[in-house]
């Protein structure tokens, strides 16, 4: 049977343009690390003159002869990668596409990489420098990139640079991984640079907490730039912690941060130690939470488990828009970012879909619903279509209902204290023009039997008794009926006066003053 | 700046010049600042340097409270540069906040730049240009002209430190050599003026090079020595200084006999003729305080020089004085001072006149002041 091949170019391409932004590529790297063991892995860009890039671990580490393996077309290769021990403090592996490495050619065209392994074996300093001009280089056939033009030559691999290995000092090396670049990208360099000149820049502090004021504070990431962007978007997809158990309410996040906490692994940017960018407390509103419990589902024969919650602050949009949605983490790498259309959510909730954010932590399975990227998901994946069908349910059936009756109440609320305080503009109003205490009949307890359809007026030694009719009955529109009383009490006290121009007189004024404060 | 075998930050000789020569000049420096300065908030101190890795320099002056560290970006008011990016990163990490520059200092001061020293907005030369390819060359290229001028606005410092630790004169160099012209180039961007638009009215300047080379050429021999020439010509009491302290005032003999005692006397007044150039001029009132001593090394012993000094403008300055004249403070200053390198000792430092218990004591004190900012580094490899 004629098999089916992918032409080499198409994968040659993969090595320069994978990721959507410089974070998605630098995540790669930081799931190696973890997977590597690594305790820490610290990202520098060289702030803020962003010219260079290092990215280091204290992990495991690999062996000069590992490296040569993964140049010789190992990069791709799942034959050729050494199978997994257990990681370290429980952790589940992430696992990688393999390119990772490699993804940074997206920032920039060489670096040194330099590791000394833990578990024996040589260490090595190497060069790598990616060809330039790659892609035209492919068409063009170029010899620098075909090794052989033999088209019979199965599987063909391709020249994507070279490497050059450099002094190593084993004794100053530390246990890990080192990757420094020297030929950042220009056009990188200039947009980290262009938004530090933004009018809305804020210098990042080097605690996170106090980071986290500042992006809770703005409408989207776009107000802080591209280098707040970086340090947003690590935060959100690396298996990091967040900032504190009480990070969500109704400790929301408890369990999940114990176990993040527990994988001990930290990611330092520039000093920055990273947590997880969600802080969402006091809302004068509250908030309607749902914590979805481990749920596992079969879906053609394997299980998809995963857990998480969805949180809606009440009447109060998430600040920034990029934690609006839901974010999908597997194996607690979160992938892409929020999803905002609530994983496609099919009915237009309005202004309360602002309102929503959410975490689904898969702990089994929807890895083969993964686009190459590592970025996005092929959405007709049966696995993602089964999450997003849970999801979905819990949105319609549970939490858009609470939502709904919440806002009910929050509105019969802001009702009542609004006809509260018109009331009281009203005996202000009086009080002023009749210089006496002013008191509506029955005030507080008013029952509709007790009043009714005219306005009376009891002038006493220094107080005045107003009997105002049952708003409701009064036949004009529902949002105009309280005025209409009011209007009516202020006609009612300026018919005291002695003649026409002075009962005129005090209308006008009265009136006046209470539209003024209405 | 500095690498190899020798662990420069531990040493107890270069410790005593940091405590005794830089750590004075600095307070020195925070106190004119200080007194200086004008509104609520006063301005803190901006510092350059060599420093090495461990920036035991910046921690010095962090735990002396001569650096003062911003609440949320540390130490954004350090910049430093260094050949390795691996010690800027390094270095980052002890000192976070500082701004770090990778790269070869002298070549990237002296590029070749058709704006030269006009800074315009560093990201204009990262645009993706319309007439060249995406190749290693011409991205190189942009970077190093981002780099320039990204280092040209950081200026001007409050204290630079040039701490080199290597020859000043190098004979593969022309006259007067990369470093001095670098050098020249510092000065001039020392004239730019603060963000709110004031103008430095000084400086303070540390710089450490090795006696030598050995093999110094006699183009370097002859300026160093026409310099003394005309220094000696212009102020007779300098050769009474002189036979006091050698036994004759023959410069031809000095240079071929003592070199070491011609370097001593040529080198710093270099650095005063550089200022000079510049529109600065060096503080009389302390001159160049010199401090030297021994180093060991695999290819045998060699001789380190600190200078320190206080800089000041000229006043008036250029624009308002007659082409190729000095001010008069100014050339009252340089005389003063160049007397005082002709009749003052240089200090020697050597094991036999520190205090080591108490220069290790404050070495552990700022080697713990690290520790807080970079624990890991102190954790088991």
């Amino acid at each position: 049977m004629p098999q089916i091949k992918v032409h080499e170019k198409a994968l040659a391409h993969l090595s320069r343009g994978l990721y959507r932004s410089p974070a998605s590529a630098l995540r790669e790297l930081v799931s190696n690390a973890w997977d590597a063991n690594a305790q820490m892995i610290r990202i520098d860009t060289n702030y803020p003159n962003f010219l260079q890039l290092s990215v280091q671990d204290n992990g495991d580490g690999f062996t000069k002869s590992d490296f040569e393996s993964l140049m010789d077309g190992g990069i791709g290769n799942s034959a050729k990668r050494p199978t997994h021990e257990p990681l370290i403090f429980n952790r589940p592996i992430i696992g990688r596409l393999g390119i990772g490495m490699l993804g940074i050619a997206q920032i920039c065209g060489s670096f040194t990489i330099t590791s000394k392994p833990k578990k024996g074996g040589d260490g090595f300093r190497a060069h790598i420098r990616l060809y330039d001009l790659l892609k035209d280089k492919l068409d063009r056939k170029d010899k620098e990139v075909y090794v052989s033009d033999d088209e019979d030559v199965s599987p063909r691999e391709i020249d994507v640079g070279e490497y050059t290995f450099e002094g190593f000092d084993a004794e100053k090396a530390k246990y890990g991984t080192l990757i420094i670049s020297d030929d950042i990208h220009p056009t990188f360099v200039r947009s980290f640079r262009k938004s530090l000149e933004y009018e809305t820049f804020k210098q990042p502090p080097l605690e996170w907490t106090k980071a986290l004021r500042i992006l809770n504070n703005v409408h989207s990431l776009q107000e802080l730039g591209d280098y707040w962007r970086l340090l947003w978007e690590l935060s959100a997809a690396c298996p990091v912690p967040y900032i504190s158990d009480l990070a969500l309410p109704k400790h929301l996040i408890i369990e999940e941060q114990e176990r993040l906490a527990s994988y001990n692994f930290k990611v330092v940017v520039d000093g920055i130690q990273l947590y997880k960018p969600v802080n969402l407390r006091n809302n004068p509103e509250g908030y309607t939470i749902k914590k979805i419990e481990p749920t596992t589902l079969k879906i053609y024969g394997k299980d998809v488990s995963f857990h998480g919650y969805i949180l809606v602050q009440e009447g109060l949009q998430i600040k920034p828009d990029e934690l609006r949605g839901i974010m999908i983490r597997i194996k607690n790498i979160g992938i892409g970012y929020y999803d905002y259309s609530l994983l496609d959510y099919r009915i237009n909730e309005g202004p309360r879909s602002r309102w929503v954010t959410g975490e689904i932590f898969v702990d089994e399975g929807l890895e083969d619903a993964l686009n190459i990227d590592r970025d996005s998901f092929n959405r007709f994946h049966p696995e993602f279509r089964a999450i997003q069908e849970h999801v979905h349910q819990i949105l319609q059936k549970d939490i858009f209902p609470r939502v709904y009756k919440q806002i009910d109440v929050r509105s019969k609320k802001r009702a009542k204290e609004k006809q509260e305080k018109r009331q009281e503009y009203l005996k202000a109003t009086i009080a002023e023009s009749v210089k006496k205490q002013v008191k509506i009949k029955g005030e507080g307890k008013i029952s509709k039997a007790e009043q009714s359809q005219q306005v009376e007026v009891v002038q006493k030694s220094n107080v005045v008794e107003l009997h105002l009719p049952n708003a409701e009955d009064l036949k004009t529109k529902k949002s105009a009926q309280q005025l209409a009383s009011a209007i009516l009490a202020i006609f009612e006290i300026a018919n005291e006066g002695n003649t026409n121009e002075k009962r005129r007189e005090v209308f006008k004024k009265l009136l006046l003053d209470l539209l003024t404060k209405w | 700046m500095a690498d190899g075998a020798f662990k420069y930050e531990d040493c107890l000789l270069k410790h005593h010049v940091r405590t005794h020569a830089w750590l004075p000049l600095c307070k020195r420096r925070l106190k004119t600042i200080r007194h200086t300065s004008t509104g609520k908030k006063q301005r803190r101190l901006r510092y350059f340097t060599f420093c090495a890795v461990g920036a035991i320099d910046v921690l010095m002056l962090d735990v002396a409270k001569v650096i003062c560290r911003s609440e949320s970006r540390g130490f954004d008011n350090v910049v430093f540069f260094d050949k390795s990016p691996e010690f800027v990163l390094e270095t980052q990490k002890s000192i976070p906040g500082a701004i770090g520059f990778p790269g070869n200092f002298v070549n990237v001061v002296l590029l070749e730049d058709l704006d030269e020293d006009d800074v315009v907005d560093a990201t204009s030369y990262l645009s993706s240009p319309t007439d060249a390819a995406d190749e290693y060359l011409v991205r190189e290229r942009q970077r190093m002209l981002a780099k320039r001028h990204s280092f040209i606005q950081r200026f001007p410092f409050d204290v630079i430190n040039l701490d080199l630790e290597q020859f000043l004169f190098q004979p593969k160099h022309d006259l007067p050599g990369k470093i001095i012209n670098a050098f020249r180039k510092v000065f001039q961007w020392q004239q730019r003026p603060l963000i709110n638009g004031d103008k430095l009215s000084g400086f303070s300047l540390m710089f450490t090079t090795q006696i030598g080379p050995p093999d110094i050429t006699d183009e370097y021999l002859n300026m160093l020595h026409s310099n003394l020439q005309t220094n000696i010509d212009a102020d007779a009491s300098l050769k009474d200084c002189l036979t006091k302290y050698i036994g004759h005032a023959d410069l031809n003999k000095l240079r071929s006999e003592h070199f070491e005692i011609f370097f001593k006397l040529g080198m710093p007044k270099i650095f005063a003729s550089t200022l000079m150039e510049a529109d600065w001029y060096v503080d009389s009132e302390k001159g160049i305080s010199i401090f030297e001593f021994e180093r060991p090394s695999d290819c045998g012993p060699y001789k380190i020089l600190h200078l320190v000094m206080d800089v000041k403008r000229k006043e008036p300055p250029k624009e308002k004085r007659p082409p190729l004249t000095h001010s008069a403070v100014a050339q009252k200053a340089y005389r003063d001072v160049v007397r005082k390198i002709f009749c003052e000792d240089i200090a020697v430092v050597s094991d036999g006149n520190i205090d080591k218990a108490s220069l290790q004591q404050n070495l552990e004190l700022i080697k713990s002041r690290r520790k807080k900012y970079y624990p890991e580094a102190y954790a088991e490899n």
